[in-house]
């Protein structure tokens, strides 16, 4: 503050108690604006909580409060004014300050003129405010504002009127992510989802979390509904390239021992499945496989066959595509979106056997041959021959077992004999699923499995061709009658 | 609408000057007189020009008689000494009738005048006088006549009563009742004088005997005084001052400090507030100033206060006097009533 200075004599008293009376009024109204500004930053920080507790309104709507601290100044002002001193108050203070004795104050009241000389000089007052603790109170105010908005919405959110699904809300934006890399959906079907994600992340109420649980349900449906599609496309995808692969491995492998009219009806064949190849390659959008290509090399194979150096080319573009198609479908699992069966199955499916096919065409020379695309799908893995494959894959069990039941892991079945092939004859090749007699079906499951009601006989029973060799030896007694019955196992 | 503004006429310093000049060579008379005690003798003249009665308590020996002895004799004032004693009557102050018989052997009741009968009674050890006696000089002290056997006299003018208690040895006393101790306008300590003061006493008064006043103030003098005491000017915003030093004393006062609150019984009277101001405008007399300001009122207010304070036993136990509140009131009321908030102040 200032320090007493002494100036004029009695008559800048009233220049004194105008200077002495704006200080006074300076303090005040500072004191008040600082105590209002205060009182609102608390207020203005409870407020900021309750509302952000209860989400009625985010952060940036809030913000705008902050502009409450005019009016709040403005209240201060006008407070601070509220309380000024009269000016016969301040000549009061100005009186009893520097001993006057009543001469100042009697000024209003009595003619003092003649003993002006005894009032003498009036020293300027100064006005103290101890304003450090209304400081400090200020700047925790606004650390408490500050810390108000500053604290994250996840601290602040009510259990009860706010639900946390951001972790789920995350994963499923990975796997949206992991979808558009690989193409899988289009950038704006992602943007739509990423949108539709958010907005159930920013309705999550705790008090109807089921809703927001039937929205998340939905959105993990259409997300695992893509990449299932995804995933059967590759797996279509994939046998595809695993025929032409096996057929190409086998032209190749025989390309000089070979009959030329199977040649011809291999190349027939292979140029085929590049069509069926071109044709998924277009649906699928797939950037790796020409699809211009693929036709061209159709059409040299169906007319003059394939050279060495196309041949080669042709093996390695399918097997450079087969490498991606199980990348993608690697990360999708990885991702939990699809099944880890489906990946076991497309990498079962990548082992062709190009040699033991060139040997059966090889022997199958100048014979009936028309049944080659029913020979290409026996060559692969898990498709199974006329007997479902060897029937000699070993069952895994996984450790630990659940107590509803020991599961064990699925194995794709090894390519099927082709010797058992030599006196069989396609009937007919079908993708879909075997159809079965609903009405005729027995009872599923234990003891029972497969009598019909009735009175089903024994005659009725369906007997697997696995176990028909059990079957017989177990009726067939004819070196020894004492011998034991065996099992259906054996 | 122009302000109609009434304004009082001041004393001039012309008329003032003799007054203060002369109240100025009675203090310092007495200061010749008695050593070391010029603020006792300042605030007794403060009492005397405010027409006042003061009740001195002292120990024995510390000059109590002489002091007023030679304010007696500084303003030509007769003097009356009374010892109250337990077996003192109200006659033996105020007078009685008694039978004389005349020349003729005519006989008639005569009133002998008392010793109140004088400008300046020094009543001392009132407080071992029983209340039949204390009580008898009540009609003297507040309306300066006194009435026996129907007849109602006046006391001569002025009249002061000058009274003196011991604070020790108060077995056989009667305490002042607080009727009797609000009508005297002080109650001065009349404290114990200093060892330079006692050294210059032994050295300069043989047996003590301290010098033999002349008189300073006549008749006139007194009357020049008194119509001046009656000129020097009062502001209102001291007047304020005053009544709201007052009404703090009262516990019951919203604004009462909380001391107040918590030592006090009863405040004081309207008749105090009547004191400061009269005894404030005295010592702006003496301080040569036509108007009694703060400081004045600061001055006396002690002296006015700390006998019209009853306290209660919580005060007793926490050794809280009546003088340590009045200096805990003069700190807490503001004198120009600025009402400032916490943290705010003024500094010179």
């Amino acid at each position: 503050m200032n320090p007493p200075e002494q100036i004029g004599a009695a008559d800048a008293c009233d220049s004194v108690i105008s200077g002495l009376r704006s200080r006074i009024i300076g303090a005040m109204v500072a004191r008040q604006v600082v105590l209002w500004l205060t009182g609102f930053f608390f207020l203005c920080g409870v407020v900021v909580i309750v509302v952000r507790q209860a989400g009625w309104a985010g952060r940036p709507v809030l913000f705008w409060a902050l502009l409450g601290a005019v009016p709040a100044m403005a209240v201060g002002v006008w407070m601070g004014l509220r309380r000024l001193p009269t000016r016969a108050t301040v000549r009061a203070l100005i009186d009893q300050h520097n001993g006057c004795g009543g001469l100042l104050v009697a000024r209003g009241e009595a003619d003092t003129g003649l003993w002006e000389h005894k009032v003498g000089s009036l020293s300027r007052l100064g006005v103290r405010w101890k304003c450090g603790p209304a400081v400090s109170a200020l700047f925790v105010g606004l650390l408490f504002v500050a810390g108000a908005y500053a604290v994250p919405d996840g601290l602040v959110a009510s259990p009860s009127t706010r639900m946390d699904v951001s972790r789920q809300v995350n994963a499923l934006n990975e796997q949206i992510d992991l979808l558009e890399v690989e193409q899988v959906i289009e950038e704006a079907e992602a943007r739509d989802l990423r949108e539709r994600l958010d907005e159930v992340g920013e309705q999550a109420r705790g008090q109807d979390p089921a809703k927001t649980w039937e929205a998340m349900d939905h959105l993990n449906e259409l997300v695992g509904r893509e990449a299932d599609e995804a995933a059967e496309q590759a797996l279509r995808l994939s046998q595809q390239l695993q025929e032409a692969r096996t057929l190409e491995d086998a032209i190749a492998r025989g390309a000089d021992g070979m009959d030329p009219q199977l040649r011809q009806e291999a190349m027939a064949e292979l140029a085929e499945q590049l069509e069926v190849l071109g044709e998924l390659s277009a649906q699928m959008s797939l950037d790796s496989l020409d699809e211009a290509l693929l036709e061209q090399l159709a059409e040299q194979a169906r007319e003059m066959g394939l050279d060495a150096q196309q041949a080669g080319e042709l093996a390695e573009m399918l097997a450079g595509q087969q490498e991606k198609l199980e990348a993608m479908m690697e990360q999708l699992a990885d991702a939990g979106l699809i099944d880890p069966r489906q990946l076991e199955e497309m990498l079962a499916a990548g082992e062709i056997d190009g040699e033991g096919l060139m040997e059966f065409l090889a022997q199958q020379a100048g014979e009936d041959s028309e049944e080659m695309d029913a020979l290409l799908r026996s060559c692969c893995a898990g498709r199974g021959g006329t007997e479902q494959g060897e029937g000699d894959t070993d069952m895994t069990w996984r450790d630990p077992a659940s107590e509803d039941g020991a599961g064990f892991s699925p194995e794709v079945l090894p390519p099927a004999s082709l010797e058992s092939m030599l006196d069989s004859h396609a009937m007919g090749a079908s993708q879909r699923d075997p159809e079965t007699d609903t009405e005729a079906s027995g009872s599923a499951g234990g003891a029972l499995d497969g009598a019909q009601a009735g009175g089903g006989g024994g005659t009725t029973q369906q007997v697997l061709p696995r176990h028909r060799q059990a079957v017989r030896d177990y009726f067939d007694r004819g070196d020894s009658d004492d011998a034991p019955p065996a099992t259906p196992d054996e | 609408m122009a302000e109609q503004k009434t304004t009082q006429a001041l004393l001039t310093p012309e008329e003032l000057e003799p007054a203060t000049s002369l109240a100025r060579r009675v203090l310092e008379a007495m200061d010749t007189i008695l050593l070391g005690q010029h603020e006792l003798h300042r605030m007794v003249l403060v009492g005397i020009l405010s027409r006042g009665h003061i009740l001195l308590e002292g120990m024995p020996g510390v000059g109590k008689t002489a002091m007023i002895n030679a304010l007696g004799q500084l303003m030509s004032l007769q003097f009356q000494r009374v010892q109250f004693t337990p077996d003192l009557m109200p006659g033996d102050i105020v007078g009685s009738s008694i039978l004389r018989e005349e020349d003729g052997g005519k006989r008639q009741m005569v009133f002998e005048p008392g010793p109140i009968f004088t400008n300046i009674l020094l009543a001392d050890e009132i407080n071992r006088a029983s209340p039949k006696t204390q009580s008898a000089m009540l009609e003297a002290m507040q309306e300066h006549r006194v009435t026996t056997l129907g007849t109602t006299r006046d006391l001569p003018f002025p009249f002061f009563v000058l009274a003196s208690q011991n604070p020790v040895d108060l077995e056989g006393t009667y305490p002042l009742p607080e009727a009797q101790l609000d009508r005297f306008l002080f109650k001065l300590q009349v404290g114990q004088p200093g060892p330079g003061v006692l050294e210059d006493i032994l050295t300069s008064r043989r047996r003590g005997q301290p010098p033999v006043p002349e008189a300073i103030v006549d008749p006139a003098g007194i009357e020049l005084l008194f119509s001046a005491m009656d000129r020097i000017f009062l502001p209102r915003p001291v007047a304020s001052y005053i009544a709201r030093l007052v009404s703090c004393t009262l516990p019951t006062d919203d604004a009462a400090p909380a001391d107040f609150k918590t030592y006090v019984s009863y405040g004081a009277s309207p008749r105090a507030a009547i004191a400061i101001g009269e005894s404030a405008r005295a010592n702006a007399l003496i301080a040569g100033r036509p108007t009694a300001g703060f400081e004045d009122v600061r001055a006396v207010a002690p002296a006015v206060l700390n006998h019209r304070i009853i306290l209660n036993h919580q005060a007793r136990f926490d050794n809280v006097d009546s003088l340590q509140l009045v200096a805990r009131l003069l700190d807490a009321v503001d004198a120009s009533g600025l009402d400032l908030p916490s943290g705010i102040e003024v500094s010179s």
